[in-house]
């Protein structure tokens, strides 16, 4: 014989995970069927934030200088005269290479003629937690998906994988796992740099590989970009092989600008 | 309508955080948002925000969508699991 329970079970609600459910497909959805509507439209909202947010940040940041004593201004003005007068000497020196550099170039008929745009950096890590950069060129600007970026005329940072009408999101090399071909300026050696995320890459080499400290590793292109320079050499007696740890040699975070190869095409 | 109001203001607040703050910050700050509001839908768009603007590609499964995704039914979980 059967007995009714007296307490019957509750029947939990099962509406809220249905819910969550529903929006997370719808999401995922979305993000399949149109991303780049979905891109254009949110990049559109949050372009006047991260205007605000710079303006904002920027202003702050200034607030400090006021604080600063009168001596520590006149040194710190002085050691900066100084390195301007040694930079400039520097520039003249830079300016006569490339000049013969391209001079060189052109006579052995190759000649690099790409434009550079210059562009304004919306949004960085560590805002980003990808180790991307949202830049503001896009298509209508000639930005096409592969185009190199550049923090300076010769620090390459990264390529373009994303581009709308108005933005672009570049990912930096050094994108955590992400494998860079790269040649070491001093010998010409081809190796594959290993992302580490912030700008920091790794290389496995065996131990009688010839990279030492302070080797610059370039970009294999007609024209040479740094891409990193090593900065520290972990050398284990119980490998044979050697860990070389790079960085980009400026600090690609604090950066406001950067330059964009242009596609002439 | 006063808990309509302040989830509203909250999205507003929101949205202006995660984009200019640094990312573990908003991460944070939307963790303790989907334990303070009963069932926190919004960090499901507020972690798409993060794939679409930040992410190179969209690749299943989107990294903080599936997190929050996941976070944000564990929170239900337990939340129901304390209160019966």
């Amino acid at each position: 014989m059967n007995y009714p329970l007296r307490n019957k079970p509750k029947h939990p609600n099962r509406a809220p995970i249905i819910s969550v459910v529903v929006l997370f497909l719808i999401f995922c959805l979305s993000g399949f069927l149109f991303p780049n509507t979905l891109r254009s439209g949110l990049y559109s909202l949050s372009r006047p934030l991260w205007f605000l947010g710079g303006g904002v940040s920027s202003s702050f940041s200034k607030v400090k200088e006021f604080f600063v004593f009168r001596n520590n201004l006149i040194s710190r003005n002085l050691s900066l005269e100084d390195q301007v007068m040694h930079l400039e000497l520097k520039q003249v020196d830079y300016e006569t290479l490339q000049k013969e550099n391209q001079d060189l170039k052109s006579q052995l008929g190759r000649s690099d003629s790409s434009s550079h745009i210059i562009s304004r950096v919306l949004s960085r890590p560590p805002q980003s937690p990808y180790d991307t950069f949202v830049i503001d060129v896009g298509l209508s600007d000639g930005v096409t998906v592969g185009s190199k970026v550049y923090i300076s005329d010769s620090i390459i940072i990264g390529l373009v994988a994303e581009v709308t009408p108005h933005t672009s999101l570049v990912q930096l090399f050094s994108t955590g796992n992400r494998k860079q071909e790269s040649t070491l300026l001093r010998t010409g050696a081809s190796f594959v740099l290993e992302g580490l995320g912030g700008a920091n890459f790794k290389l496995d080499v065996p131990k009688d590989a010839d990279v030492l400290w302070g080797d610059v590793f370039v970009y294999p292109s007609l024209s040479s970009s740094v891409i990193s320079a090593v900065y520290y050499i972990d050398t284990n007696s119980q490998s044979a092989f050697k860990t070389i740890y790079l960085r980009t040699p400026i600090n690609v975070f604090s950066s406001q600008w950067v330059f964009v190869e242009k596609n002439n095409g | 309508m006063d808990k309509i109001f302040i989830r509203i203001v909250a999205f507003i607040i929101t949205f202006g955080l995660v984009v200019n703050l640094p990312w573990w910050i908003s991460v944070l700050w939307l963790a303790g948002l989907t334990i303070y509001f009963p069932l926190y839908l919004e960090v499901l768009f507020f972690c798409f925000l993060f794939d679409t603007l930040y992410l190179p590609r969209y690749e299943f499964p989107y990294t903080a969508l599936s997190v929050a995704f996941v976070f944000l039914l564990l929170v239900y979980f337990i939340r129901t699991r304390i209160r019966t």
